[in-house]
């Protein structure tokens, strides 16, 4: 097996995209929660946020993008 | 107008976005996965070029009118669930993410980044031979898919300890299991050992004991944080320690932050996220994130990127950023 796929870290992916309790407004190109008065979840804090679920999106593991 | 080209779970975007709305400026945000939100894009990339957008607000957009774009497009297949290898589903991300990649042709004042540059960025080999030219310290790095010679190169180095780690990044679906590979730490000794020969790896000598640093040059702008876990750096890929990793804020030397703007312009860039690992003695260049994150260093470090993108994104064109 080759080196980088036995030491890779495998995580299940189980879990809907989206996070239930946030929306994503369409219109303004932001997520917004669901709850009223609705917020932008980057106003919330790190803490109350929903979990974004790809490891690739995930900007608290400071994962990094690639251009395709 | 400030067109944003990115993914829907993009979520330092938002960030952008709320810079954005704070500033008064008139934005679209575009996502690769927007043809599931029933967004409608039409493209004529003719002599006048123009682009069609309709979703809710139904928003036209007027080519000319473009002052900027901001792109980060890309991970839509990487974000794909493992369901979602059905053809359709292929079918649309991938053809979506080629028309958002085509949109290069739009004639904006100026990009962060464009396309063509961003892809030859993300070529690590090309990031260190930069990096070289430029007088940044790199440590010793073969790249090679022989074990063999990883060996020979490490006794070269006289180092006990190489890093290896993969050229590009490295996710992959098994079942219902996500894998990511992270740079690892292989002792001389069992280098031999390792099976590289169906795919080459990067192997550098490493750097240890070490202080990771994160450098984010936004056009002239750099940022920089000091890596570290109860007071210590990281041995090995601190992002195995990200929950109770610190992110503090730290000054860069003029030379080095020079060095830095210089690496990200001279790949036709205007946004870059640098990864340095400092031993006490030398500030050694690890690798370029033309499309790097850095929403979290917000929150945890206050340091404030988004604000200096909008800034970009909404200042006039530095020379060289046009199409």
């Amino acid at each position: 097996m080759h080196f980088l796929i036995q030491r890779a870290r495998a995580h299940a992916v189980t879990e809907p995209m989206v996070p239930e309790t946030a929306i994503y407004d369409v219109a303004a190109g932001v997520w917004r929660t669901r709850a009223e008065p609705s917020r932008l979840l980057v106003e919330l804090e790190p803490e109350a946020r929903p979990k974004m679920m790809s490891k690739k999106a995930d900007v608290e593991k400071g994962e990094d993008r690639k251009g395709r | 107008m400030i067109l944003l080209l990115t993914s829907v779970l993009d979520y330092s975007a938002d960030l952008v976005v709320r810079q954005l709305m704070k500033s008064g400026a008139h934005y679209v945000r575009l996502n690769v996965e927007d043809y599931r939100l029933g967004t409608e894009c039409t493209f004529s990339p003719e002599m006048v070029s123009t682009l069609e957008v309709a979703h809710a607000g139904a928003t036209a957009i007027q080519v000319r009118d473009i002052q900027s774009v901001y792109f980060r497009c890309g991970t839509s297949v990487a974000n794909f669930r493992p369901s979602d290898t059905e053809p359709l589903a292929n079918l649309a991300a991938t053809q979506w993410n080629a028309f958002v990649r085509g949109l290069e042709s739009l004639p904006a004042m100026q990009w962060m980044n464009r396309p063509s540059a961003t892809y030859r960025a993300e070529q690590k080999i090309c990031q260190l031979q930069e990096a070289h030219r430029l007088g940044f310290d790199v440590p010793p790095t073969i790249v090679t898919n022989d074990a063999r010679k990883a060996v020979d190169a490490a006794k070269e180095w006289a180092c006990d300890v190489v890093v290896v780690k993969p050229l590009d990044t490295v996710l992959l679906c098994e079942g219902s299991l996500e894998l990511f590979a992270f740079s690892e730490f292989v002792r001389l000794g069992d280098l031999a050992e390792i099976d590289i020969r169906s795919a080459p790896v990067i192997v550098q000598r490493a750097i240890h004991p070490k202080i990771d640093l994160r450098v984010t040059v936004v056009r002239n702008e750099v940022f920089c944080v000091r890596i570290t876990d109860e007071g210590r750096g990281v041995d090995g890929d601190w992002r195995h320690r990200h929950a109770s990793a610190s992110f503090t804020p730290y000054e860069l030397s003029a030379t080095l932050a020079g060095k830095c703007r210089a690496l990200v312009r001279s790949f036709g860039l205007s946004f870059g996220a640098l990864d340095f690992a400092d031993d006490g003695h030398r500030t050694w260049f690890l690798e370029l994130n033309p499309t790097g994150e850095w929403g979290w260093l917000v929150a945890k470090a206050g340091q404030e990127i988004d604000v200096a993108i909008v800034r970009a994104l909404t200042g006039p064109a530095l020379p060289g950023s046009g199409p």
